[in-house]
């Protein structure tokens, strides 16, 4: 979806502030409904137990690749790059494992 | 024949010198084939391209082709259960998504463990996800909208253009908005995932709020 589609629409943003900048005049949801986050992210991940060398080696080349040519690719698809090690990204997706929780806690079932 | 035993004990020492560093030895043959990236999800949608976008620089990086391979269903489960189950060499790999981190306290049948069985290895990109409404939708912000769902409860349904994904962002803002509001709303799958937005802004759903 491009901005000039988008302009099409009345929207409501559901996300981090850090993505205001794809459109600064929509507000977030969490500045109307307080302490509402939600964002969706993307990564690579392996099977347990792929050495370590691979792994980091990965993971190098993955970060050089978001620092380079790959960064003008990925923001155009709308999104804002995370690199950083794998450890990183274990740690920013663990939020989202409290999702499972919410829904269950409040009885939503998705139809 | 002392030619012969130095030799030997040259392969033997050389040897014994692989041994003890197999690991650095394999990731400076990694990778020794092509690298299947496998996605969750259908083609031709964000994470898809991403991963594409990925796969062909570590190709052109690595010297072997990084090829993404499609297998959709069951909410991501059945590729995250694949790489899983894949040699951990380096040659099989997962495109890891919001869905597989909520599927783990979700899910209480799976035959794999995200968190246990899934190394990860590097982020790339983070999405916002988007409420969207048709223009003739009667509210033009959130908050205007907000005492609206009790008025129109009976035909308001939140679309998660994505079920796989956005489904459970739709959940947990539905509940917030049912917190703020008291109002309940229903939440209804919607598929394929492009048609949802083009049918929206063709006023076919204009009282349905959508994730994006």
């Amino acid at each position: 979806m491009n901005m000039s589609e988008a302009a099409s629409c009345t929207r409501s943003r559901s996300a981090p502030r850090h993505v205001r900048r794809f459109f600064p005049d929509v507000p977030t949801v969490g500045e109307i409904v307080p302490g509402y986050e939600a964002s969706a992210w993307n990564g690579l991940a392996a099977p347990r137990n792929t050495p370590a060398p691979i792994v980091e080696r990965l993971n190098r080349e993955i970060n050089a690749g978001l620092r380079s040519q790959v960064k003008a690719q990925l923001a155009n698809l709308g999104g804002t790059v995370i690199a950083g090690s794998s450890a990183d990204f274990a740690s920013s997706s663990r939020p989202s494992r409290e999702v499972g929780k919410v829904v269950r806690t409040a009885g939503i079932k998705p139809e | 024949m002392p030619l012969q035993r130095r030799k030997f004990l040259q392969l033997a020492a050389g040897g014994g010198a692989l041994l003890a560093r197999p690991c650095v030895a394999r990731a400076q043959a990694y990778p020794s084939q092509p690298v299947r990236i496998i996605a969750g999800f259908p083609p031709g949608g964000p994470s898809d391209l991403l991963a594409r976008l990925m796969g062909q620089y570590l190709s052109e990086r690595l010297g072997q082709p990084f090829i993404v391979e499609n297998r959709p269903g069951a909410a991501s489960n059945l590729a995250t259960e694949t790489v899983a189950r894949a040699p951990a060499d380096g040659h099989t790999l997962l495109v890891a998504v919001t869905t597989n981190a909520i599927n783990a306290t979700l899910y209480d049948n799976l035959k794999f463990d995200f968190v246990r069985d899934i190394a990860p290895i590097s982020g790339l990109i983070r999405f916002a996800t988007l409420m969207e409404v048709n223009p003739a939708f009667p509210a033009k912000t959130l908050r205007s909208s907000l005492p609206m769902p009790r008025r129109i409860r009976a035909r308001s349904t939140w679309r998660p253009r994505d079920p796989d994904r956005s489904s459970m962002s739709a959940a947990s803002c539905s509940r917030s908005w049912r917190a703020s509001t008291s109002c309940m709303c229903r939440i209804a799958a919607y598929r394929p995932r492009s048609p949802i937005s083009w049918r929206t802004r063709a006023c076919d759903l204009r009282s349905d709020p959508f994730f994006d």
